[in-house]
């Protein structure tokens, strides 16, 4: 069985390339949304088993989106990870992708680091 | 007691001598002195009630001095100021005028004998050679051949000295100097043992010894002490204190002629206190030493000069403290206007490059994903690949560029923790070791074993470590020689300080210096200047962003250090850290 993945971005190009890279590996169920203010209605509808969630959105920040998913207990254990500008990869590195409990990618983020991040967050194979 | 003999003609002797110009112009002064008081006396003795000599005198009295027209005196020739004869052979003293007012009184005129001195006087009185002496103490033995008046001149004995004595019981121990055989030889030798008694030839002498300070006081009367200060300027005496004691003086008659002792102790008595007042004070009135004659006046001008020149000296030291604070304060404010500066420029930087970053990443992130995509639709069209490729470099060029505006702006928080500087250049090496061998760079440490721990970053400080590091090996290409040290260092040199910008060192101070040299070709003076502004780079294009040393000063500043570079003494660049040692950030 794939793995549900929800990428998160107000950048409809982002979301669309990582959507079509996810995919192509065969391994991947990929939902895209751009709006941070959607994401908790998308999240109902898909079930996601990990968000790649923006950081900076106009509407809602990542961060306020991840808020409202912990206050829910039905959706607290989806795993999320933060992708942002403006952490450098050094930071997210040095970290091990964690930054104060949060995991985190710095843009620009490659395809094959998703992936090394998605199989460490939820192991290999199906979940 | 008048004494008599060797001593009393060694004082003539003394007197005789010759005293020079000032003596000249105090000789015309004593001259024009001489009328004013004549006219003063002729005054008094008008103004007072003259009795006359008619009505004082009995028949029998008048009798005898008709009888007798001529009454002879001699005269000491120095024994003043009671009496004496100038240089003009006048005859001057106080008992000159109690002699003049006698012969006003009694409408007579005495007749004065050459004496050449006080012993020839006294011959010539016993001698009835003369008939009157004007002024001698009374004693047993001369009541003998002569008769006395009452005294017609008293004076108190006086205590004088030039120092802040008050009375003569504060006298105890201390050196008190008298004329030999006066009368104060007496009382003081008999009645105050307590003291260290000196005999002097006469008053002169003694009041010389006692301007000087050789002894502490000197006693004897009123009147000659009075004269000698009039003669002889001796600014610093005064009197202390006044004593019990007087010296007596009567006219002293020769020992058959009864008859005038009467009429002379008769004039006497009938003097007014006024007519005694005018020559009492014109011989005894001790002219007020000014008071700043007195060492208490001069102690206390002195005091107070010092006390002046303390505050002075205070004020000027405060002054200069002041001075010191203002320039210092000043500094503090430029210091802290250039830290606002920066903190805003910095502000501004970390705002631009939070804004940079992401609208940059974005679409780099973007193209990144196109590239992801693109690889994997190429794997077989190898040009396709490489342009593939080429994206992702430049991709990785421009992420570099917003991480480093990054670090830029986030250079102001440091994680503090105790650390030897030592490891962190160890652990950089180890990192960059891959990258050293590569370029087969030879690396030569130099690290002291006595530095301290510092309170450092050491993640920050290793990222300046591997600028260093990265920027020599750049700059060597291959076969570079990178020779790091470590060791306590005592700043010597004021251009060590050049880059201090926030005075946190000082000339002689013991501090951490690290030194990194290369043996490249070196920075141009020119660019020495500039090489810590930010997006300054000597590199090539693409191969630099001009933001690793701005970074790398910024981050040893924050640790209160100096970052600095020089051309090394053959060739290459020497960047130099200075760092204080248990400094608190």
């Amino acid at each position: 069985m794939k793995k549900r993945i929800l990428v998160v971005d107000d950048e409809p190009a982002l979301t669309r390339m990582v959507k079509m890279n996810l995919e192509r590996t065969g391994d991947y169920e990929v939902h895209t949304e751009n709006q941070g203010a959607k994401v908790v209605t998308a999240v109902r509808e898909f079930w996601p088993d990990l968000i790649f969630l923006d950081v900076m959105m106009p509407d809602m920040s990542g961060d306020e989106v991840s808020q409202q998913l912990r206050e829910d207990p039905v959706l607290a254990g989806i795993k999320v990870v933060f992708m942002t500008a403006i952490v450098t990869k050094e930071e997210t590195s040095e970290m091990g992708g964690n930054i104060g409990g949060n995991e985190f990618l710095a843009k620009p983020v490659k395809t094959e680091e998703m992936i090394a991040t998605i199989e460490r967050l939820l192991g290999a194979g199906s979940p | 007691m008048k004494p008599e003999g060797v001593l009393w003609e060694a004082r003539e002797a003394r007197f005789s001598r010759c005293k020079g110009k000032k003596n000249d112009f105090l000789a015309s002064l004593a001259s024009s002195r001489l009328y004013v008081e004549k006219i003063l006396l002729l005054i008094a003795c008008l103004c007072s009630s003259p009795v006359h000599a008619d009505l004082l005198l009995n028949e029998q009295e008048q009798a005898w001095l008709k009888a007798h027209p001529v009454i002879r005196f001699a005269v000491d020739p120095d024994f003043a100021p009671f009496e004496w004869l100038t240089a003009d052979g006048e005859y001057r003293g106080m008992a000159a005028d109690y002699m003049a007012l006698m012969e006003e009184k009694l409408g007579i005129r005495f007749q004065r004998v050459r004496a050449d001195s006080w012993l020839d006087v006294m011959r010539m009185i016993r001698k009835h050679e003369i008939d009157l002496l004007p002024a001698l103490v009374q004693s047993p033995q001369r009541e003998k051949y002569l008769l006395f008046t009452p005294p017609h001149i008293i004076v108190p004995g006086v205590l004088i000295s030039a120092k802040d004595y008050d009375n003569i019981e504060q006298l105890v121990g201390k050196k008190v100097v008298v004329v030999a055989g006066y009368v104060w030889d007496d009382l003081i030798g008999h009645h105050r043992t307590d003291v260290r008694l000196i005999r002097v030839e006469n008053t002169r002498d003694g009041m010389e010894l006692t301007a000087l300070g050789a002894v502490d006081a000197m006693v004897s009367d009123m009147a000659t002490v009075t004269h000698v200060l009039r003669e002889d300027a001796y600014s610093n005496l005064r009197i202390v204190s006044y004593l019990p004691h007087r010296l007596e003086l009567g006219f002293a008659v020769r020992g058959d002629w009864n008859m005038l002792r009467n009429i002379l102790g008769k004039v006497l008595d009938s003097l007014t206190v006024k007519e005694k007042k005018v020559i009492t004070e014109k011989w005894l009135t001790l002219e007020e030493t000014g008071f700043w004659h007195r060492p208490t006046f001069w102690y206390s001008i002195l005091s107070g000069m010092a006390v002046l020149l303390l505050i002075l000296s205070a004020m000027l030291i405060w002054n200069r403290m002041l001075k010191h604070q203002v320039v210092l304060r000043t500094r503090a404010l430029e210091n802290a206007q250039m830290q606002l500066i920066h903190a805003e420029k910095m502000e501004s930087v970390g705002r631009l490059a939070a804004g940079v970053a992401h609208e940059v990443k974005n679409p780099l992130a973007i193209i990144q994903m196109a590239s992801d995509f693109l690889a994997a639709e190429v794997v077989t069209n190898k040009e396709a690949h490489e342009v593939v490729r080429d994206i992702d470099n430049a991709v990785e060029r421009a992420n570099t560029v917003i991480r480093g505006l990054l670090d830029f702006s986030r250079g102001e928080e440091l994680e503090l923790r105790p650390a030897n500087i030592n490891e962190v250049i160890g652990r950089t090496l180890q990192l960059l070791a891959y990258e050293l061998r590569q370029h087969q760079v030879e690396v030569v440490t130099t690290l002291s074993n006595a530095l301290p721990p510092m309170q450092i970053d050491s993640g920050k400080l290793q990222q300046v470590f591997i600028n260093l590091f990265m920027n020599a090996m750049q700059a060597m290409k291959t076969h570079g020689h990178l020779r790091i040290s470590s060791r306590l260092h005592r700043i010597a040199d004021e251009d060590e300080l050049r880059r201090d910008r926030d005075h946190h060192f000082r000339l002689g101070e013991e501090v951490i210096r690290v030194k990194v040299a290369d043996n490249g070709p070196g920075i141009p003076e020119a660019s020495q200047e500039k090489i810590f502004d930010p997006f300054f780079t000597s590199k090539p294009v693409g191969e630099g962003t001009g933001l690793g040393l701005s970074v790398s000063q910024n981050i040893v500043n924050l640790h209160h250090g100096i970052l600095d570079v020089r051309d090394g003494t053959d060739g290459g660049a020497v960047f130099t850290m200075l760092f204080k040692i248990n400094g608190e950030l």
